[in-house]
């Protein structure tokens, strides 16, 4: 079989940037554990606000674990709570959060904290918060006629 | 004999497409994984 020259060359470059983003993908998931949000653990949804971290919404200090405070939050229609969350800058953050009625977002404007909250599920996701500001929390995901008023506030403090 | 063999064909521009294209793809990848990295 003959391939032109040129053929050769794009051939070679389309399958090396594929070889070189799957190594990058590959690294960063393997080594360094990044991953999607997880959604291995189950609640029900009719029980939210009775079962522990969720009857107790807020920023929590943590002794002992690989993050330094548990930020726990509960979406319901239209709104989060708590609606306003203040974290020290440079410190490891764990947010778990979940839903009590329908399928809400949880993204973090201006970060990779982007989140799906289904009903009887429980998200997670871990970061070390390193930017000062106010990011605002928002929902993603069209949850009904109050979905756009929707908001609640991160703030990263020195 | 020599007469029946092909030209090979002018692939030239074609190339150029695909480095222009192949180029933008590379770049914009990258951009937007140093956005995920320098995101928390």
């Amino acid at each position: 079989m003959h391939i032109h020259k040129y053929e050769k060359w794009w051939l070679t470059l389309g399958a090396t940037s594929l070889v070189v983003f799957l190594i990058i993908v590959g690294i960063s998931a393997f080594h360094y554990g990044s991953h999607p949000p997880s959604a291995k653990v189950y609640i029900d949804p009719e029980r939210v606000d009775e079962i522990a971290p969720f009857n107790n919404p807020g920023v929590h200090k943590v002794e002992g674990k690989d993050w330094d405070y548990e930020v726990v939050f509960v979406a319901s229609a239209f709104y989060y709570n708590p609606p306003e969350i203040e974290v020290p800058f440079g410190s490891t953050v764990k947010f778990i959060a979940t839903t009590k009625d329908v399928v809400h977002g949880f993204q973090v404007a201006g970060t990779n904290i982007n989140m799906m909250l289904e009903p009887g599920y429980v998200s997670e996701y871990v970061t070390t918060v390193d930017k000062a500001g106010e990011f605002l929390i928002l929902c993603n995901e069209y949850c009904g006629v109050g979905h756009s008023t929707m908001t609640s506030m991160l703030k990263v403090v020195e | 004999m020599s007469k029946k063999q092909e030209k090979e064909p002018e692939l030239k521009g074609t190339l150029y497409s695909v480095l222009f294209i192949g180029t933008f793809i590379l770049v914009t990848w990258f951009m937007a994984f140093y956005l995920f990295i320098d995101r928390f």
